[in-house]
């Protein structure tokens, strides 16, 4: 029982990655209509951008992750507007695919020139507070950090798009981007807002995952660019609900698995759920919100 | 000329087998299919050929190359019964998921694959050998593009709607394509894995997955020629590229595709606009007054 407990937890905790990383990989998807296989880059360079102004110049954790927060912005405002915005005009989702491709490529080769081919970490007790240790469970700071940030975005993001007017507005932008035009919604505006919120997300998710797992490398934004997929299809690309809950139920299943079937069989069941959803249940498990993409 | 053979007779090599992989993503373009499925049937085809020269050795190419097409061939149909079900973006994605099942597949079966520690494989085929498989598969290429199926491929591709309102059967002609994607998947994967010589789960991944797609539609992906040129300028770019930028050549890579896309966003190759050209020259040549008057 209580290795079932802390089995449980630590599949929120990495569910709750998943999950944030899903939030901002299908909103750009259903805002955009686009599949940007270089969002996982993006959460790396986020991450590898903290790092570095914690190795230089010794900063504390909230002003490392503004600094990794405005990195992944900046590079995401950067790609978007120099691969992206001259698509736009065309109608092409493919085209759209292969130069994320492309933007991937070039994301990859530079945090590895940054992270010199090296796998490197968060000095130890970067982040030591809370800890929760009890007789029943443990709960690592960085694990803590990712379950409350985790809950605490897929609040704020829901909130941001069902109450406020950007948030109004991108949805709009989503389902109809000409209907949208015409009631007199600016679509750059929202191109901007969607991708600096997106982006900034997958920073925070880049961040706090390098802390709770040990590790600033290329493969963790791989990682999370493969879980982050499969929880967006498992739950639903139309509401950002749907998507953490996608991220939970896929971070749970996996460690549950890995414990009591088998640790081999780990991605079999992620990727086994994938292809389940993708065939009986395309639009998630929370049912369909239409989206539709610029053109 | 030795010289040159000297030092890039390996990639030469590996660009012949990476024509192989466009040209399977390729035909999943010409069907009006984004798959990336064919590295999933690549990987099944070169375990299976590594496996049965194992366990058999001294096989001949011909054997291997016909396990090769024929494992991927059923691969590719049992997907397809799945796979084709979905719709377009939905379609992309799970044959992206397919390739990471698979790798997930080779790694669960340490007794067949190896597991992590891969498969040693014996090297049969010789560099002529390549040129003329890849010719032997151009050339059938070229064959379908001017027959019936490859005229009904490029309707489904345009307008499945208006190809299916003139009776072609559009999840027929989808799946043949699937199948033949799979026949040349499977084919280069055993030809990759020989030239590796050793091949671990990470052989055929995504990674390989995107440049095979990649190459098609930088070559242009509405010709086959396309992605064969395509295959060779990706191949050729690193090593052209090297003494200008050393290591960064991968940046160069990804920026000279995104260029690409953002300016020429039909490929290298593009047949609508050969035509155009040819015919403006033709026509300039036929009556040059003609020409000027317009």
């Amino acid at each position: 029982m209580q290795l079932l407990i802390q089995q449980i937890l630590n599949g929120v905790a990495v569910g709750s990655a998943y999950g944030m990383f899903a939030m901002s990989f299908g909103l750009i998807f259903a805002t955009m209509g686009i599949l940007n296989v270089a969002h996982g880059a993006i959460a790396t360079l986020g991450a590898i951008g903290a790092l570095l102004v914690v190795e230089s110049w010794g900063f504390p954790l909230i002003p490392a992750l503004l600094v990794g927060i405005a990195t992944a912005i900046i590079i995401g405002l950067v790609t978007d507007r120099l691969a992206f915005q001259p698509l736009r005009a065309r109608s092409n989702p493919l085209g759209y695919l292969i130069t994320s491709i492309g933007v991937w490529i070039v994301l990859i080769s530079v945090a590895e020139t940054l992270l010199d081919h090296q796998i490197k970490t968060f000095p130890p007790d970067f982040v030591s507070q809370p800890r929760i240790i009890t007789s029943w469970v443990y709960l690592a700071p960085g694990q803590f950090w990712l379950i409350i940030v985790g809950g605490l975005s897929v609040v704020g993001l829901h909130l941001i798009l069902s109450r406020t007017t950007i948030g109004v507005q991108i949805r709009a932008v989503g389902y109809s981007e000409v209907w949208s035009r015409i009631s007199g919604v600016s679509s750059s505006t929202v191109v901007l807002s969607t991708v600096a919120i997106s982006c900034g997300l997958a920073g925070v998710v880049g961040i706090l995952s390098s802390i709770a797992f040990d590790n600033v490398a290329v493969q963790l934004g791989e990682g999370l660019l493969l879980k982050g997929f499969a929880a967006v299809v498992v739950g639903g690309f139309g509401d950002v609900r749907g998507a953490f809950a996608g991220g939970l139920i896929i971070g749970v299943t996996e460690v549950l698995g890995a414990q009591y079937i088998s640790g081999d069989f780990r991605d079999v069941i992620t990727f086994g759920l994938l292809i389940l959803f993708l065939i009986f249940r395309p639009q998630g498990i929370f049912g369909e919100v239409k989206f539709g993409a610029i053109k | 000329m030795n010289g040159f053979w000297n030092a890039y007779s390996a990639n030469v090599e590996f660009a012949l087998v990476a024509a192989l992989f466009s040209l399977s993503a390729f035909l999943g373009l010409w069907s009006g299919v984004l798959s990336l499925a064919p590295i999933a049937f690549a990987c099944g085809a070169a375990f299976t050929s590594a496996r049965i020269d194992l366990d058999h050795p001294g096989l001949p190419l011909m054997a291997h190359l016909i396990i090769g097409m024929l494992v991927g061939a059923a691969l590719a149909y049992v997907s397809s019964l799945i796979l084709l079900r979905l719709d377009s973006h939905y379609l992309a994605l799970a044959t992206i998921a397919t390739v990471l099942i698979s790798r997930v597949i080779v790694l669960n079966l340490p007794q067949y694959t190896g597991a992590t520690l891969g498969t040693p494989v014996t090297r049969i085929v010789s560099t002529w050998q390549l040129v003329l498989i890849l010719s032997i598969v151009c050339l059938v290429f070229n064959s379908l593009r001017k027959s019936r199926f490859g005229y009904s491929l490029d309707a489904v591709r345009e307008q499945p709607e208006v190809a299916a309102s003139i009776g072609l059967n559009v999840l027929k002609i989808r799946r043949i394509a699937f199948v033949l994607s799979g026949v040349v998947g499977g084919l280069a994967g055993v030809l990759q894995s020989q030239l590796m010589q050793y091949i671990t789960p990470d052989a055929f991944y995504v990674d390989l997955a995107f440049v095979s797609i990649a190459a098609a539609v930088l070559g242009g992906a509405y010709i086959w020629v396309g992605a064969v040129v395509g295959a060779f300028v990706y191949a050729a770019l690193p090593e052209v590229l090297r003494p200008f930028l050393g290591n960064s050549k991968n940046i160069a890579n990804g920026v000279i595709l995104i260029l690409i896309m953002v300016f020429m966003q039909r490929g290298l190759i593009d047949p609508v606009a050969i035509k155009r050209i040819t015919r403006r020259l033709r026509n300039s040549i036929a009556s040059p007054s003609q020409q000027r008057t317009e």
